[in-house]
């Protein structure tokens, strides 16, 4: 596998109007029964938990338009060209497919349950397939980050590729080094690697000071989860393939990973390209930290005094069912206050950074995290506490012009282990 | 005359004034924003689905922009549908001659708490969970709870004139409208009240009560903008006891003497028949490990200041042992009753004749029938049901329910419910007819047992609709049908909806 | 797998989640794994509670007040 591989470039002509009919068809060969499942229904109740429904008002953006598009293609009442724009209008978030009855109240018995997230990956795939252009900025971000082994989160304006050669480059500043391999390896994603640097020297020191020994990839990539997300299948794959092997070159037995997005990636998108047995196994830092705790391996020593409340990233909370180790480790920390906003509640918010919707609609998702951070706001309290890198970048520009400070939650704990000191 | 039965298209014109007068950005004619409006969750003639696009969607933000668009409608004659939250189960919002699509959803702000005076005054686009959640920390709550609680809007409850599961305590829709702001079909816009016009005043004599009129109306009278809403004190307590009988016959009585019981605090008192139970227990976990001996099922719920409910809960306990019931245990009890939203129409429930799973669509029939009717109804609508299953295998009986259906208090009539799964996917025209004569019979048995065709979803579907002037009779409808004609000259609000093309007909036929 | 009553089976019985009998879904796919459908049991009871508390301060169970059994009938023995 070699740098060859880009992004498709959308050409028309070269999949002519019949390829975009065979991609219609079997993107509603593979969608219709469970789009039959939702128009069926038509319970709609997602549509109030939906974070982009929520800042539109527009039913066209909702998951039960998604699924009765499908329908609609079956029946020649629609095309796929005619639907497929709206399939942007998504976070991928998760938490329409949660408050389906279909899956909520009889996915466990019927062992099926309504997958939103999927049909809209898929649909980005098979516009995108169909070279529709319909998404520039998709397209762009996915050649830089193939250019950059990375996302290219340094320029969101632009989309220029960053220097693959620097994703490493938060470590050069910590007062011990890390060495390259190993059995434990710290996964740094794209945002943290080259934007929110303190976010990985957090981790790093966390880890350092619990005795915990890690190694860094020698050359990490992308986790390919973006690329996914954005209608390039292939391109994340790619990305993946590469990550694997330098996992298997370091001898990884276990991979700490401090982003949501990339644990998301590794744990649902990496088990449908390699066997169980070519990968490692995921741990996610904050519940590793949480164990720690109980353990008694780290220990806060510093208080911290404030109010805090906490934004439950999506994909733990909406798609994993995780949402108690934070508030473990909140309720852990001498001198801070937590107002706990309980996660049911929490189904219906969003920071908007999720599913590359910040890169194509930067001003829907402007909303979104201006939602949360007023919600925040009437908590009185002084900061609202994320754990997922991405969503800390907008929720920090809107806390700005809210005046609501925004915290990292391994950034926290770091604090009052008293490792800043 | 021809024009007013007949609707006009909606040309580049209509849209370039409609463009004009909201703004571009709020006239789409995209599909994806068509399709997103064609249907509700009640059976579709999905096999017909071009037929029910509109041609246009517009998504006001204001009584304004709403009156705009009306009198755009009417310049060009052409139909205008107002859509809340498409919820409905009775193809309110569904549109019939295609035209403008009118969607309210985005008029969801909250003008006014008055917690001194215990209101809320708010845009028709708002959901009924959001409210609550914003007036938690008041302690005040805004108690209209119908199945679609978590998604449906209060500008579709005052459409519809909804009902509520726990409007045997805390009333229904229309008994927790205070006042209201309303775009009439010309374009005007006027405040209603009770018999009056002081919007926050609930009781009133000095004019007509022409708040009551334009509630239920679905959509052809007017265009609801705005809402002046009753508040309570948020319960102190919750208490749902559900209760097990070995006949229906046991179950009805004891139907009978719990919502006569007098208690202030019974917010509702729902019957399962013997099908609903075997439906139940089909993929249900409360209900599938139920005796054999179990046949028919009460549940109540009590809601109040806590002192009262415990009190309640002993006299409601005796009532129900009295009467042959059997307390059904605290899990099943508090459990079914928090799922109340969720729990009974998933399309995995439908079964075909050969026991195998399929999607099925949801018909909830909501007939309202007064208490001495119902085991007859019930036995006809069975029979009527299950003969159009056996020839059609594309349905399915999911069985019944009662639930008590008076406001402040559970006797009286009763909201009946068949629900009966249809195999959408499997829809041609010939089934799709079979289905709507299904309908038919079930709404001939409704009248014949002195029951009104709709308790709460309205009666505008095929099947329904063509009884209205039935159940009205001649004096009624005939009214009807002339305040339809003197609000709506040109019949472009909702036409054809609750049969009322009929009063443009008649003018033609006396021009 | 357990034969619960027509239609039903019980597979897991650490979580004690009914099933529909696996040879009815001859036209839907059962994709939902255990981790997924543990999570799903999960979210359910927590929804539920949420409801709860969202339409009262307190939730009162009969046999708190009353002398109500706690526990529904035995269920049937197939």
């Amino acid at each position: 596998m070699g740098d060859e591989v880009r992004a498709a470039k959308p050409d028309v002509a070269a999949n002519g109007h019949n390829g975009v009919r065979e991609i219609e068809q079997e993107f509603v060969r593979d969608h219709l029964l469970q789009a039959y499942g939702c128009f069926s229904s038509g319970h709609k109740f997602c549509r109030e938990v939906c974070p982009v429904y929520q800042v539109t008002r527009n039913e066209q953006h909702t998951p039960t338009a998604f699924h009765a598009n499908v329908v609609a293609m079956e029946k020649g009442a629609a095309r796929l060209e005619d639907v497929a724009e709206n399939y942007s209008y998504c976070t991928l978030c998760g938490g329409c497919e949660l408050r389906c009855p279909n899956t909520l109240f009889v996915g466990d018995f019927y062992r099926n349950r309504t997958r939103t997230v999927k049909l809209v990956q898929d649909m980005r795939a098979a516009a995108t397939k169909a070279g529709l252009g319909l998404w520039p900025r998709w397209q762009r971000w996915v050649e830089a980050t193939l250019q950059g082994k990375n996302e290219p989160v340094l320029d969101y304006e632009n989309i220029q590729p960053v220097d693959p050669n620097r994703v490493a480059d938060w470590a050069k500043d910590l007062p011990f080094s890390i060495p390259q391999g190993g059995e434990n390896i710290l996964f740094v994603d794209c945002e943290a690697a080259y934007h929110r640097t303190s976010l990985p020297k957090a981790v790093a020191k966390i880890l350092h000071a619990a005795g915990v020994p890690f190694g860094l990839m020698y050359e990490q990539w992308c986790c390919g989860g973006p690329s996914l997300e954005m209608g390039y299948p292939d391109h994340a794959r790619y990305l993946a393939e590469h990550n694997v092997a330098d996992w298997k070159k370091a001898g990884a037995k276990r991979v700490f990973v401090l982003d949501p997005h990339d644990y998301i990636s590794f744990v649902e998108m990496y088990p449908q390209f390699f066997p169980p047995e070519e990968l490692p196994e995921f741990v996610f830092m904050i519940d590793f930290v949480a164990q720690l705790l109980d353990e008694g391996k780290i220990r806060f020593v510093k208080p911290i005094e404030k109010t805090v409340t906490y934004h439950d990233p999506c994909r733990m909370n909406k798609r994993l069912g995780k949402w108690e180790a934070p508030r473990k480790i909140l309720r852990a920390i001498p001198g801070l206050t937590f107002i706990d906003v309980d996660h049911v509640t929490q189904w219906a918010y969003c920071s908007g950074a999720g599913g590359g919707f910040a890169v194509e609609h930067p001003d829907l998702a402007k909303k979104i995290a201006d939602l949360r951070i007023a919600r925040a706001k009437e908590l009185n309290v002084e900061a609202l506490v994320s754990a997922c890198p991405w969503s800390e970048r907008p929720l920090t520009s809107s806390g700005r012009e809210q005046q609501l400070e925004v915290l990292d939650l391994l950034e926290l704990v770091a604090e009052a282990m008293g490792l800043n000191d | 005359m021809a024009t007013l039965t007949v609707p006009n298209p909606v040309t580049d014109q209509v849209i370039t004034a409609l463009e004009q007068a909201i703004g571009k950005e709020k006239v789409r004619t995209d599909l994806g924003a068509r399709i997103a409006r064609t249907r509700v969750p009640a059976p579709f003639p999905v096999h017909r689905f071009a037929e029910y696009m509109p041609d246009v969607v517009v998504l006001p933000e204001s009584a304004e922009e709403v009156s705009a668009v009306l009198r755009i409608a009417n310049q060009f004659r052409v139909p205008v549908v107002p859509r809340a939250g498409g919820t409905g189960l009775a193809d309110g919002a569904v549109p019939l001659h295609k035209g403008i699509l009118l969607d309210i959803k985005k008029m969801n702000k909250i003008i006014e708490l008055d917690l001194v005076n215990r209101t809320v005054t708010v845009q028709p686009g708002l959901n009924m969970l959001k409210l609550n959640e914003y007036l938690a920390p008041y302690g005040v709550f805004y108690p209209d709870d119908p199945a679609s609680y978590p998604v449906s809007i209060i500008g579709g409850r005052i459409g519809t004139s909804g009902w509520s599961l726990i409007g045997s305590r805390y009333g229904h829709t229309r008994d927790l409208v205070i006042s209201l702001q309303v775009v009439l079909p010309t374009g005007e816009i006027v405040r209603l009240s009770d018999g009056g016009g002081a919007p926050k005043v609930r009781k009133a004599s000095t004019g007509y009560n022409l708040k009551q009129l334009f509630i239920g109306t679905q959509g052809t009278l007017g265009v609801v903008t705005e809402a002046t809403l009753e508040l309570f004190p948020k319960p102190e307590a919750e208490l749902a006891a559900f209760f097990g009988y070995e006949s229906f016959a046991d179950a009805y009585r004891s139907t009978g003497a719990l919502s006569t019981s007098g208690l202030g605090t019974l917010a509702a008192v729902i019957l399962f028949d013997e099908r609903k139970v075997d439906y139940l227990r089909r993929d249900d976990e409360a209900y599938i490990p139920l005796p054999e001996r179990i046949k028919a099922v009460v549940a109540t719920a009590l809601y109040g200041v806590e002192d009262e409910v415990r009190a309640a809960a002993n006299r409601l306990f005796r009532l129900a042992k009295e009467t042959g019931g059997e307390y059904l245990g605290d899990e099943l009890s508090a459990g079914d009753w928090a799922s109340r939203h969720d729990r009974y129409a998933t399309p995995l429930h439908g079964r075909l004749p050969d026991g195998t799973v399929v999607p099925m669509s949801w018909h909830c029939e909501d007939a309202a029938i007064i208490y001495s009717e119902l085991p007859a109804i019930k036995q006809k609508w069975h029979e009527i049901t299950d003969r159009y299953i056996q020839k059609y295998g594309i349905f399915d009986n999911w069985g019944m329910f009662f639930y008590s259906n008076n406001p402040y208090k559970g006797w009286g009539d009763y909201l009946v419910e068949i629900d009966i799964g249809i195999w959408e996917q499997a829809l041609n025209e010939e089934t799709w007819q079979a289905w709507v004569n299904l309908k038919r019979e079930i709404t001939r048995a409704t009248l014949e047992h002195q029951g009104s065709i709709s308790a709460c979803h309205g009666a505008c579907r095929e099947g329904d609709a063509e009884f209205i002037p039935v159940e009205l009779g001649e004096g009624g409808f005939e009214l009807m049908k002339k305040i339809k004609r003197l609000l709506d000259p040109n019949n472009i609000l909702n036409p054809s909806k609750n049969y009322l093309h009929l009063a443009y007909v008649d003018e033609e036929v006396g021009a | 797998m357990k034969q619960i009553r027509q239609g039903v089976v019980l597979r897991r019985e650490d979580l004690h989640v009914f099933e529909v009998d696996p040879t009815l879904m001859t036209r839907v796919l059962q994709d939902v794994n255990d981790v997924d459908q543990a999570r799903i049991v999960r979210n359910r009871w927590e929804y539920l509670d949420w409801m709860h508390r969202h339409f009262a301060h307190k939730t009162i169970l009969l046999s708190a007040v009353t002398d109500a059994p706690p526990h529904g009938p035995e269920p049937s023995s197939h």
